[in-house]
């Protein structure tokens, strides 16, 4: 909520230092958001327009001739309401401007001029540009202009937490300085305007419930062209408000210093008594931004016999609104609870001044005295005859006054720190709490404007806030902490960004949500659930897979000059009902930094790969990795994609970048991924020692022809099984087409490590386990021994 | 004995005239070998006079050995040479740079997260995650925010057709934790979480830490010293905080922490409180019996102090010219 510090100065009936208001606030829990200071130039005087002449030279200009009370000057100015006898705001010679705009004498189109007629925008008076600032005559030529505008002043703005409905007022405000300055506050006195009649508009109450108090007022005769005075227009100004309309303006301006929202009504406009009563379901109302709705059965509204006429607290009806033409107004002011109104405006996409403080509860013992105000404020503007306020009260509808008790060995116990009985009892009191002590404690009754004082621990927080929560010491706790679990077979998540880290890839962390066009030409997992209220639709589909992000950021880099990227991330992914915790890498450009002794070269599938298995030896050693063709994604290569398999379970997958997805979303860049899920892939197994062998190891090479189609990794699962005990490695160490090879085949040289643990191997022996996986391979794979 | 003197000053030529390791064993085996030059003047010694014979073997093996010690002698020197020729040859540029593996780095958000998470840790703080598709119930209804409450506003929820949300604090992951593993309780729950805003500082996801703890005879007191001590440590220096009158649904008496800067500034960088007995309440924990106190700090804002990083979006644009800077 915004405020002049000035209005706020009236109501508490002292000035404040502006850092001293401000450190006030803050500790009283009002949180300022900012502030700024409004002043002005005494050099911007009133002055009187006395002559206006064409300017020889330009169409546009006139030449005026003003007085600033002490001398007649000659200024030129385009504005187009510039006439002869108008009241302007003159910026002299040397005044600055709140723009920082300096006026120095000067020559406009070979015109001298001394000085400058202000718009309202160019004084820092709201945002008219349209012309110059229109003064009332009655402001004494030659006079600063800051002082008839409030100034100097500074806006305030505090964030208020939805448990202080209570300081949505400069009341409030005031209230709260007030207690935290140790001074008592002088509630504004607001007199019983004099009324003349009982001219009272009849009010049907039938939703007590929900409307428990219910004022109106009738003024007659008020004067359709009246003005909002300078002074009101700047205040709310200074509130964010804007002025409208004299009567508007005074709700508004009620709303603010009280607290009490309130409407005026067109008297003319209204047909039958008013009714305060819930909608049929479908009910249509016009409100008064314009906009046509329908009801919900249940709403809250005002109605007469026209049917629906205002969203009760919320908003009124266009119907009965004031215009530039009424003279006989009925002011309602109400107290809807927040009970009724919690969550209703945001039905209708609102959010307005009334039903935020509705909502949040206002003091239901000041509808008359808001009537009291409005009607004498209306009568100082508009003049008019004011008739007696009228009140309906649903007294059992109202909240009960509370007593709530507080035992002094729980607030110390809370708080650390011991706070004497005769200090709780002046923090309530200034609080404006009935507070009485007994033996244990004390029992408190919130004043009417509190809403969020029910239990033990509101006053708690009332007497810590006050207290101060500087003055509570800070006090190490005591006890007995409990060793943390150290499971040595998990693998961490951190550990796995280190390994990552360490081998050269970047961390990114991208938007848990993603374009689900992108999502959608990425077919190795389904996109998560959508968002109904999304930022943009780019960010709308929770990712079912971290490559979106991945892709992404790589084409982002890469269109950056960057000569390579290696990107991972840890981040969870998003199922039906489950989010499993995936990590994911990318690869793209340079296979290494360019280097004076290396010949450049793109990254390729065994690149990707020997990241892969350095990853998985290092989180699940003792588990071997299985590689399964993946020749079905829309995403990857059809020839450079497998699963990747540990143990029983599908981890994951590995690839090069599909050239179809590679074209529209990479640049046609080449690049590769691996995504594995880390929830199935964090046990690994605990080392267990074996004792080196004490003989040497033999190695036997074998080169075999196969058929195109055979796998690597089905021959050396064939070679493991048949190899028997002394096998200790086997490894693909050549591949070979061409030149000897037949067309269709392809040669494949195995190196086999053999081993005894507890003799020298005979050449014999080497033989034989060679004999039986060359046995073996002829068997399963049709596999041809070269020579 | 002319024939020596002959044969001993050609061995010494052809020695010194032995340009190669292999120059110089053939001149060896010419002179010294078994059918050497040297070798077969001591065969023919059998064909002199007994009484010259001493002498002249004398003589022979005199030549022989200087012949042999001239071998040695130019072999070092031909060692020493090649050896010369070969460092010669071998002689590169060290100031050129190496093969270089390229430079990894972590997210500054992760480092500031495993700060935070060791600084707790070490305090005898847990660690537990959570989902971050959350139900009402967990991210709201258990934490004191009924529905309609206007505190509900102030989190600018995302949600999904289901009902579901994006959770907007960890603080369902504490609720959770209670109820998986009772009280008392002393842990934090780092994670990412979701509001419904996106401007210059705003981002729609985020990271948190939020902290509990729940036990016997806990108080505002210790909040403040655990508070005090874990920015201390976080910034490697004193630190001064002011604790400001805020408001949380869940907890009670609540506050909002600000550190003071070095230009004499307070910044916000927390959230705190003692936990609400509603909340206690909904788990099954007695307010009377037990209290605590709760917090919540955003990662990015105390990762863009301690890096002096200035724009939060930076952080979730991903350029690597950026994130190479966090090694």
């Amino acid at each position: 909520m915004k405020f002049s510090k000035r209005w706020l100065e009236s109501i508490v009936g002292q000035e404040l230092e502006l850092e001293f208001l401000l450190e006030r606030l803050t500790l009283a829990g009002l949180e300022v958001d900012d502030h700024e200071l409004l002043e002005l130039d005494p050099k911007v005087v009133v002055a009187r327009v006395e002559g206006v002449e064409k300017h020889p030279d330009a169409d546009k200009l006139r030449v005026c001739q003003v007085n600033d009370g002490a001398d007649t000057h000659n200024i030129v100015c385009g504005a187009p309401n510039v006439r002869p006898g108008l009241t302007v705001a003159l910026a002299q010679i040397g005044a600055r401007l709140p723009g920082g705009l300096k006026i120095r004498k000067s020559k406009l189109r070979g015109v001298e001029s001394a000085g400058m007629l202000c718009s309202g925008r160019e004084l820092g008076l709201g945002e008219d540009h349209d012309g110059i600032l229109e003064l009332p005559e009655s402001w004494t030529i030659g006079s600063p202009i800051s002082e008839q505008f409030g100034m100097p002043d500074a806006v305030i703005d505090v964030d208020l937490t939805p448990n202080r409905g209570d300081c949505f007022s400069l009341l409030g405000i005031a209230r709260e300085v007030a207690t935290f300055a140790g001074s008592e506050l002088e509630s504004p006195a607001v007199a019983e305007p004099d009324t003349e009649g009982d001219d009272i508009y009849p009010v049907v109450i039938h939703a007590p419930d929900g409307a428990p108090v219910f004022s109106r007022t009738i003024v007659r005769g008020i004067d359709p062209s009246a003005m909002t005075p300078t002074w009101m227009v700047e205040r709310l100004r200074r509130s964010g408000i804007r002025s409208i309309h004299p009567v508007v303006d005074i709700t508004n301006y009620v709303m603010m210093e009280l607290g009490q929202p309130m409407h005026a009504y067109d008297l003319d406009k209204l047909s039958g008594a008013i009714q305060v009563r819930r909608a049929e379901q479908d009910e249509p109302l016009k409100l008064l931004d314009g906009r046509d709705i329908k009801l919900p059965a249940q709403t809250l509204v005002i109605a007469d016999d026209s049917g629906a006429i205002g969203l009760a607290g919320i908003m009124g009806g266009d119907s009965t609104a004031v215009t530039s033409e009424t003279t006989d107004i009925l002011f309602e002011a109400a107290w809807f609870t927040p009970a009724t109104l919690a969550g209703e405006a945001r039905k209708f996409g609102l959010h307005t001044d009334a039903s935020m403080r509705f909502e949040r509860g206002v003091d239901p013992t000041q509808q008359a005295r808001a009537q009291h105000r409005a009607c004498t404020l209306l009568q100082e503007i508009a003049g008019g005859t004011i008739s007696r306020t009228e009140i309906e009260i649903a007294e059992d509808q109202l909240p009960p006054q509370r007593a709530v008790s507080l035992s002094s060995s729980r607030l110390e116990r809370m708080l650390g720190v011991q706070v004497a009985d005769q200090e709780v009892e002046q923090i309530f009191a200034r609080l404006g709490f009935a507070v009485e002590s007994g033996e244990r404690g004390w029992t408190a009754v919130p004043p009417a404007f509190r809403f969020d004082i029910a239990i033990e621990e509101d006053l708690i927080e009332e007497v810590a806030r006050v207290y101060g929560y500087d003055r509570i010491p800070s006090i190490r706790s005591t006890g007995d902490t409990v060793l943390a679990k150290a499971p040595e077979a998990t693998v961490s998540e951190d550990w796995m960004r280190d390994l990552l880290s360490a081998r050269g890839f970047n961390e990114i962390i991208s938007y848990s949500f993603v374009d689900p066009a992108l999502h959608s030409e990425i077919d190795l997992a389904p996109p998560g659930p959508s968002l109904l209220n999304p930022i943009s639709q780019e960010l709308s589909v929770m990712r079912g897979s971290l490559l979106p992000g991945l892709l992404s950021t790589a084409d982002y880099n890469m269109a950056r000059q960057q000569p390579s990227v290696r990107l991972f991330e840890v981040g969870h992914v998003f199922r039906k009902a489950t989010e499993p915790n995936h990590i994911g890498v990318f690869m793209a450009g340079n296979a290494s930094p360019e280097h004076w002794a290396e010949p450049a070269r793109e990254i390729d599938f065994f690149d990707l790969k020997a990241e892969l298995e350095a990853f998985l030896a290092a989180i699940a050693p003792g588990h071997k990795p299985a590689f399964k063709p993946l020749t079905e994604s829309s995403a990857l290569h059809p020839g450079q994609a497998a699963q990747v398999i540990l143990g029983e379970h599908v981890v994951g997958y590995i690839g090069m970048l599909h050239p179809a997805l590679a074209e529209t979303r990479f640049d046609g860049r080449t690049g590769g991924v691996f995504e594995l899920n880390i929830d199935l892939a964090v046990q690994r197994t605990l080392p267990s020692a074996e004792s080196i062998s004490k003989f040497p190891s033999v190695r036997r090479d074998l080169a075999i022809l196969v058929d195109e189609s055979v796998l690597a990794e089905s021959l050396l699962d064939t070679v493991r099984k048949s190899a028997g005990r002394l096998l200790h490695n086997v490894f693909v160490f050549d591949i070979y087409r061409g030149k000897g090879v037949e067309a269709g085949l392809k040669s494949v040289a195995l190196g086999l490590i053999l081993l005894d643990s507890s003799s020298t191997l005979t050449d014999e022996q080497a033989a034989d386990v060679v004999a039986k996986i060359t046995g073996e391979l002829q068997a399963v794979h049709g596999a041809k021994v070269r020579e | 004995m002319q024939q020596l003197d002959e044969i001993l000053s050609t061995a010494m030529a052809a020695v010194d005239a032995a340009d190669s390791t292999s120059a110089l064993d053939a001149a060896r085996v010419e002179y010294l070998g078994k059918k050497g030059q040297l070798t077969a003047l001591l065969k023919q010694l059998g064909g002199l006079d007994p009484a010259e014979r001493p002498a002249a073997g004398q003589a022979i093996n005199a030549a022989k050995a200087s012949v042999s010690k001239a071998i040695e002698a130019r072999g070092a020197t031909l060692v020493a040479a090649a050896l010369a020729s070969r460092l010669a040859s071998e002689k590169i540029d060290v100031t050129l740079p190496g093969r270089s593996r390229p430079k990894g780095t972590l997210h500054p958000v992760t480092l500031a997260r495993r700060r935070i998470e060791e600084i707790f840790r070490g305090a005898g703080f847990g660690v537990r995650y959570g989902p971050e598709i959350e139900d009402d119930f967990h991210n709201f209804t258990a934490l004191n925010i009924p529905e309609n409450h206007p505190a509900r506003a102030m989190h600018d929820t995302f949600y999904f057709g289901d009902g579901r949300l994006l959770r907007t604090h960890t603080s369902p992951t504490q609720i959770r934790t209670i109820v998986e593993e009772g009280v008392p309780i002393r842990v934090i729950c780092p994670g990412r979480v979701y509001r419904c805003d996106s401007d210059q500082t705003h981002t729609p996801m985020f990271d948190q830490v939020e902290g509990l703890v729940i036990d016997k005879g806990i108080s505002f007191a210790n909040l403040k010293a655990v508070l005090h001590d874990f920015v201390t440590q976080f910034f490697e220096r004193e630190a001064t905080l002011r604790f400001r009158p805020s408001y949380f649904p869940f907890t009670e008496p609540s506050a909002e922490v600000d550190v003071l800067m070095d230009n004499g500034t307070w910044l916000e960088i927390l959230g705190c409180g003692m936990v609400h007995p509603n909340v206690l309440k909904n788990v099954d924990v007695d307010p009377e019996e037990y209290g605590g106190y709760a917090f919540g700090i955003g990662i990015e804002r105390l990762a863009m102090l301690r890096y002096g990083i200035t724009d939060l979006r930076t952080l979730f644009e991903n350029d690597v010219r950026f994130l190479g800077q966090f090694s």
